[in-house]
């Protein structure tokens, strides 16, 4: 290949590198003003939980009991975010063996369902429509 | 402030680390180099003595791990006086250099102004994105809090919590929290955050500079720095962030020891591979990639002796098992991996034509992706125009290991049983562009700007 050709290539090739950079500087300048602007609060995750949390503090396991898909494809992440908020206290999905369970379901109607079906007692319900119940061994 | 006194300490050690295995090196390395590359491993490093403290002494026990930080790296120090007074003196006539020079100037000054970017996009999602806090960071908690049952994270937890997957995040954090354990503090996890795709930049940068003029190394490392959705992707508290960094360093180190066929470059690869496998499964797979490549190129390259390359490949698989203890160990602890490779005696509902085509459209979907900014079209554009060079005797390693590993993916996706495919690929490609992507500018920046090969350092 002629020298020249070589040269230019580089040199082309350099001036297409300051046009990206160049370009993403002035996306990355838009996407800070948009998100500087529009800025919400941020919570941490699972503050749904955050209650319920100071209540299990001394818990090992709780149950936890919901009608939503859990399906790595179409989950809603809600027991996900009980596990990180709850932790250490582990949560086991679908499971009512244990003395504290916490009912998570998108039908209030349900829940009275669940409680009478597993004859458990209802001790703590929040904003978020979590139920706390207790479970006699 | 109490938060970077462990990250300093990592960072003394893995300087007293390098530097005893770069002692013999005649190779002329900036201190830049020296540091980006000391700071990842010493992380590493201190992270894995968290894991093992935590597994001996039954659980987190932050004085004890501390001191014993402390001492091993006071040790290292003590060992190491000489190669680390060279190291200052060298440092010191950099800066001097330096000081005079416009363009280190300029461009430090745009590096400072990128690291209040890269913090402003860490606040916009401080507790980090889904797996950050699904996984890594209620891992943490479970270490910190659980006492001798933080072994729960492997088979008490459900299994979309990913209980195989290994520890070396959630106990770098660990670390980082020692002086300061209270939670929930999100200052660790978003502190490792940000150091790693600052030293992942810096790395880019500072190997780039041997062998390609500074400005063109300057623009490589900026395209990721400027380029905002890598910088959010970079901030989330992913194990992807360190991913990154110990996979570019991977290949730096692949490079460096197949152009110069030192021991100590070696070396250094085989820790960076242990690491990598105890960062995230695929690790695992990336070694038995990169060793293959390696040892091949030592087997084809004649120019060396047959005892300098038993010598050589000694040091890189003992430097590995060295680093892959905790990934060895850990595999003990954790259950099987559910998702890669499962099932391969049944049904395999993607391994057919129709499953290559949709594993197509979901990476040209993320090509063209307005968030990359047309980085990756630059990318391809040079990949092609520098194909005859991408065989070069210095680049082939690279450039099969990067061809195999998007086999290997190709093949992880088309077996794919537990889930639906379409729905893997949206979530996990836009995640493998990132953790490429300064591989990706690496080798091809080196193809197109490196300087007179006969006039290598």
């Amino acid at each position: 290949m002629p020298s020249k050709f070589k040269i230019s290539l580089s040199f082309v090739l350099t001036l297409v590198i300051f046009w990206l950079v160049g370009l993403n500087i002035i996306y990355g300048c838009i996407t800070v003003l948009s998100k500087t602007q529009n800025r919400k609060p941020v919570f941490e995750p699972g503050y749904q939980f955050e209650d319920i949390r100071k209540i299990l503090k001394q818990e090992k396991i709780v149950g936890y009991l919901t009608d939503r898909n859990i399906s790595p494809e179409k989950n809603d992440q809600e027991f996900l975010l009980a596990q990180y908020m709850l932790a250490p206290t582990i949560v086991e999905v679908n499971n009512h063996s244990y003395q504290f369970l916490i009912l998570d379901y998108t039908n209030p109607s349900a829940v009275i369902n669940k409680l009478k079906e597993i004859k458990a007692k209802p001790i703590y319900k929040n904003m978020y429509n979590k139920v706390l119940a207790l479970q006699r061994p | 402030m109490t938060l970077i006194v462990p990250y300093f300490i990592s960072f003394l050690a893995g300087l007293c680390v390098v530097l005893s295995i770069l002692k013999d090196n005649k190779r002329s390395l900036s201190s830049l180099f020296l540091i980006s590359v000391s700071f990842g491993l010493g992380l590493a490093l201190c992270s894995m003595s968290t894991f093992f403290c935590t597994i001996l002494f039954e659980g987190y026990h932050p004085l004890l791990i501390l001191f014993l930080n402390v001492s091993l790296t006071a040790l290292l120090g003590c060992l190491n006086i000489g190669p680390l007074k060279r190291f200052s003196a060298q440092l010191l006539i950099e800066i001097k250099a330096s000081i005079k020079n416009g363009f280190v100037w300029a461009g430090s000054i745009f590096y400072i102004i990128l690291c209040f970017y890269i913090r402003f996009a860490a606040s916009l999602h401080p507790w980090g994105d889904w797996d950050a806090w699904a996984l890594w960071n209620m891992k943490l908690k479970f270490i910190l809090y659980n006492g001798a049952d933080w072994t729960d994270i492997f088979h008490k937890l459900h299994w979309h919590t990913q209980p195989d997957y290994p520890l070396l995040l959630p106990m770098m954090n660990a670390w980082g929290l020692c002086l300061y354990p209270q939670y929930p503090q999100i200052n660790a996890p978003m502190m490792t955050s940000i150091l790693f795709t600052l030293l992942g930049v810096l790395l880019l940068y500072s190997t780039l500079s041997l062998f390609i003029p500074r400005l063109h190394a300057y623009l490589a490392s900026l395209i990721c720095l400027a380029n905002p959705y890598y910088v959010y992707k970079a901030t989330a508290q992913y194990a992807d962030t360190a991913f990154t960094y110990y996979l570019l360093g991977c290949l730096v180190f692949l490079y460096l020891a197949v152009q110069y066929k030192e021991r100590s470059f070696a070396s250094i690869l085989g820790l960076f591979l242990g690491v990598l496998s105890f960062c995230k499964n695929e690790g695992i797979a990336i070694f038995l990639l990169i060793a293959s490549i390696f040892l091949l190129s030592l087997i084809i390259h004649k120019e060396i002796s047959n005892p300098t390359r038993k010598n050589i490949a000694l040091w890189f698989l003992g430097s590995f098992f060295f680093a892959a203890v905790a990934t060895i160990v850990l595999k003990f602890l954790a259950p099987a991996n559910r998702d890669i490779l499962t099932n391969l005696n049944g049904q395999l509902s993607y391994f057919n034509w129709e499953g290559i085509l949709l594993v197509k459209k979901h990476i040209l979907e993320e090509i063209n992706d307005k968030r990359w900014v047309h980085i990756w079209h630059i990318g391809l554009l040079l990949s092609v125009l520098g194909i005859p060079k991408l065989l070069r005797r210095d680049i082939w390693p690279i450039t099969v290991f990067l061809l195999s590993y998007f086999i290997i993916l190709l093949f992880i996706y088309l077996t794919t049983t537990t889930m639906d495919l379409s729905w893997r690929l949206k979530s996990t490609v836009p995640r493998i562009f990132f953790y490429l992507m300064p591989a990706m500018l690496f080798i091809t920046f080196l193809i197109h700007f490196k300087k007179d090969p006969a006039k290598d350092r």
